[in-house]
């Protein structure tokens, strides 16, 4: 698969200049990152789902080794194209790299090694956690968010190899680079949603904390996605593969028979847990993606004060309804908002299908909105910032 | 053993902040019954860190046995709330011994389920297990030093990622980085700077409120006062609660054990044989109170021995100081069930094989001379008459006989019996709350409970209490035994010494 993808991205015109070529070379490092990456975030709902069924995890898991291949694919090979450029390298690759402690890889190889240099300092690190503090007592801990940063970074990293590959002036690679780079912004996303699960349940879908929580991280994804994207509606693809990738490996684990191996065990599980359905993001992103092309021309506050409100209103218009939805007809197998946890009573059931005390007509409500809309246009100067600098990944 | 030797490196690992639980400094559970047709001894170490994993040994006679599950049950939940048991696995060597693993995931009462099937079918055992967080693990220089070589590099990591992230990687390849591209790199990177020393005070902040966090759900003693008054002219003890917390927590109801409110045990602090066993009532919910025998002056140790409904045994422990002895007028409130002895004859230091008090009846030491800490199997007594023949042994509160074990600092503290560590109480609880013989509140039904596994009278050459001591330190040891209706008290001075393994 290497060899193919290197001819596939690699194939220059005769006319290429060397750095071009250099900038191709090893490209089937852009396909081992996005494998990665996929994996760690696939390991990561895999993982998350295990805890919720079974409860009981080791180093051995088949989740855990899934994010620890992940990490390892993407270290050791960003590891090993970095030797093999420093000092096996065509002048016109190491030319197409950046040099870092006088070795010289691509830069999102180099985020690769550090997020799996995270992920390997969080092993030891969580270890001696589970003795000193108890086995995850909480999710969010120091080693968690290490880990955390980690596969974050793994994912950054594929995103940074295929957006050099894409930015890079050679309209043979920048199709496929532009989707292996759309691609690992899905994942990106869905690693970002994660992150926001705590925020983001289904019950406070009709609260301010909730568009709050989401419009302080998502318009940064999105909108920069919009702007450095070169593919048409990158925001909004990205935002699909993220509920293609959430959904469907949650109906695929639904499959496979789970029970509980720790207690106490307060109902019956039978088959893995899924988490919840993805946020229906596709629709902001949408709005992202249209806004961003009668804006790109105007002034930055002016064009964030746009894309924040749209992708707030996009966001309140779907996921308002959507949420009536879920509580109302969403005990089924495709939206499965009966994902109960084995801890969880079955009396504290109907908490799950009740919405906090917020409604559109309350004052209150109107007055978070108006906060979470400072969020969004903040997030979305952040997120066109961070679109242009992007754009400009060239190594 | 082995096993034991693996208890005792483990736990000299941990740097321990409190040692307090069920008993006190002794969280090993030892348990010696019958499942079924097979004789067997469990030994429970618990986490010192809830959620954790504690270690279970098990030693079958029946040497032909393959199959031993290890289950740990919730006292909230149920064995209906229990996952499947765990195979334990065979020791290498050791025929008839197994060892698993239990993952305790919440605090409070467990009962540990060990289930033996073999060629004379199958049985179980209930072992209760107390789960609450005792110790802190330090950080190792090791470890410590790999985390800050490891976390100092991340942070160079990131330091030169910003730098190549606004510097060469915006260059196209092949062109020269030029010196302005530089010069913004080397800015980009004194701005992260502090931002990145922002972020690590910050993480070193959180992980400072985490372990104080943790700190806090350390068991602890619950703060107890205790008061000798006068009542009509019989001294009376009271210990009650003072601390708020007992309050404050869902705790469950207190019930009796063998009959008994609570087991309170008073031991003189320089004199080691001036010693009682006492079972106050309980006028309140959080006050036991008890007529005194004639003790003399002097500083005593006071420790309650009370199990709540869930099964959880706790010990509450204070002290108080006598400036006169005591009269006699307690004598006649105390019951045929409870024992003191004044003897003051004995210093401590002074190791005692064999005790008489009735010129008739001796318990002698027969457990090793050279006591180790963390070796299963030490105390056991010989029970004889002037003539070295047996002698016939009533139930003294149940069982043919009970033991306490005290370290002279009173940092160890354990009420022992022939079946182990637990109370009767704890097993009845888990039995009747799996059973659902509960009240529409939560509370057992236990005008309705029969008490099992009571022993009988019977001609006693030998008794032993399972039981490991957990280090080292001088210690006192106190038989009771009832025969010819008279409970005698046989107290022992025991010097532990350190494991060699």
């Amino acid at each position: 698969m290497a060899t193919a993808a290197r001819d596939h991205l690699g194939a220059c015109s005769p006319s290429a200049a060397d750095s071009r070529a250099g900038t191709q070379a090893f490209a089937w490092h852009a396909y081992a990152c996005v494998l990665a990456a996929s994996m760690v975030v696939v390991g990561l709902i895999w993982d998350i789902s295990w805890h919720m069924s079974i409860g009981r995890d080791t180093f051995w898991t088949p989740a855990h080794l899934l994010i620890q291949g992940g990490g390892l694919i993407a270290g050791l090979g960003s590891g090993a194209l970095a030797l093999q450029l420093t000092f096996r390298g065509t002048p016109a690759a190491k030319a197409s790299a950046v040099s870092f402690w006088g070795f010289r890889a691509p830069f999102g190889a180099w985020v690769c090694i550090l997020g799996c240099g995270a992920m390997l300092t969080s092993a030891p690190f969580d270890d001696w956690w589970h003795d000193a503090y108890g086995l995850d007592v909480r999710i969010i801990s120091p080693p968690h968010i290490l880990l955390g940063l980690g596969m974050l970074g793994i994912v950054m990293g594929a995103m940074l190899r295929t957006l050099a590959l894409q930015n890079a002036e050679h309209s043979a690679t920048q199709r496929r680079a532009a989707f292996l780079y759309t691609l690992s912004t899905g994942l990106f996303l869905a690693i970002v949603s994660i992150f926001l699960l705590e925020w983001s349940d289904r019950r406070a879908m009709h609260s301010g904390s909730f568009y709050s929580a989401l419009s302080i991280a998502l318009p940064i994804v999105l909108v920069a996605t919009a702007v450095a994207g070169r593919r048409k509606y990158p925001a909004t693809i990205a935002a699909a593969i993220y509920m293609i990738v959430l959904a469907g490996t949650s109906w695929v684990l639904m499959l496979f028979p789970a029970e509980p191996k720790l207690g106490p065990i307060y109902r019956t599980i039978t088959h893995f847990v899924p988490l919840d359905f993805p946020l229906l993001l596709v629709v902001p992103a949408l709005a992202i993606d249209l806004t961003w092309s009668r804006v790109r021309e105007w002034r930055t506050l002016k064009a964030a004060a746009a894309l924040g409100a749209a992708f707030l209103i996009a966001l309140l218009a779907v996921q308002w309804p959507f949420a009536d939805v879920l509580m109302t007809s969403g005990r089924n197998w495709f939206f499965h908002a009966d994902n109960f946890v084995y801890w969880q009573s079955v009396a504290s059931e109907r908490f799950a299908f009740q919405y906090e005390p917020r409604s559109l007509n309350d004052l209150e409500f109107a007055a978070d909105l108006l906060v979470a809309y400072g969020f969004a246009f903040v997030a979305s100067v952040v997120g066109m910032a961070r679109g242009r600098w992007m754009m400009r990944v060239r190594r | 053993m082995r096993i034991a030797a693996r208890m005792a490196r483990t736990t000299a690992a941990l740097s321990m902040i409190a040692l307090l639980a069920a008993h006190i400094g002794s969280p090993q559970v030892f348990f010696a019954g019958s499942a079924g047709a097979y004789k067997v001894d469990v030994i429970v170490r618990p986490p010192q860190v809830v959620p954790g994993i504690a270690e279970v040994y098990v030693k079958l006679a029946d040497t032909t046995v393959r199959d031993v599950i290890v289950r740990p049950v919730y006292w909230r939940a149920g064995s209906k709330g229990a996952p499947r048991g765990d195979a334990a696995q065979p020791v290498k060597g050791q025929p008839g011994a197994f060892v698993g693993q239990l993952w305790l995931m919440a605090s409070g009462a467990y009962s540990v389920h060990v289930t033996v099937n073999g060629s004379a079918g199958g049985g179980t055992v209930v072992v209760p297990v107390a789960s609450v967080a005792t110790g802190q693990l330090g950080l190792s220089l090791g470890l410590k030093l790999l985390l800050g070589a490891l976390g100092a590099l991340l942070v160079a990591g990131v330091l030169t990622a910003v730098h190549a992230a606004v510097g060469e990687s915006q260059v196209a390849p092949g062109e020269p980085v030029s010196d302005d591209v530089q010069r913004r790199a080397r800015r980009a990177v004194i701005v992260a700077l502090p931002l990145m020393l922002l972020v690590v005070l910050g993480a070193a902040r959180w992980w400072t409120a985490e372990a104080a966090a943790y700190r806090r759900t350390l068991y602890r003693p619950i703060r107890t006062t205790t008061r000798v008054s006068d009542s009509a002219g019989i001294p009376r003890l009271t210990l009650t609660i003072a601390d708020p917390a007992w309050r404050r927590a869902s705790v469950t109801a207190i019930m009796p054990d063998h009959g008994k409110m609570s087991h309170m045990f008073i031991a003189r602090v320089d004199s080691p044989f001036v010693f009682a066993h006492l079972h106050p009532d309980m006028p309140t919910s959080d006050a036991w109170t008890t007529p005194l025998p004639p003790l003399i002056a002097g500083r005593y140790r006071v420790f309650n021995d009370i199990v709540h409904e869930s099964g959880f045994e706790q010990t509450l422990v204070d002290s108080f100081t006598l400036a006169t002895p005591l009269s006699g007028l307690g004598i006649a409130a105390l019951s045929a069930d409870e024992a003191w002895s004044n003897d003051v004859r004995h210093s401590a230091g002074q190791f005692l094989a064999v005790s008489g008090h009735d010129g008739n009846f001796f318990v002698h030491w027969a457990g090793r001379k050279q006591v180790v800490a963390n070796e299963p199997g030490v105390l056991r007594f010989v029970i004889s008459d002037d003539n070295g023949k047996p002698v016939v042994v009533q139930p003294y509160l149940g069982m043919q006989g009970h033991a306490v074990v005290m370290r002279d600092d009173g940092k160890v503290f354990v009420h022992l019996h022939p079946s182990g560590t637990s109370s009767m109480a704890s097993p009845l609880a888990f039995a009747m709350r799996d059973r659902g013989d509960t009240t529409s509140d939560g509370r057992l039904r236990l005008d309705t409970a029969p008490m099992t596994g009571m022993a009988t009278s019977a001609p006693l050459h030998e008794i032993s209490f399972p039981y490991a001591f957990p280090s080292a330190g001088r210690y006192r040891v106190w038989v009771q035994i009832r025969s010819d209706g008279k409970v005698h008290t046989s107290p022992f001075d025991v010097t532990v010494l350190h494991s060699l393994r």
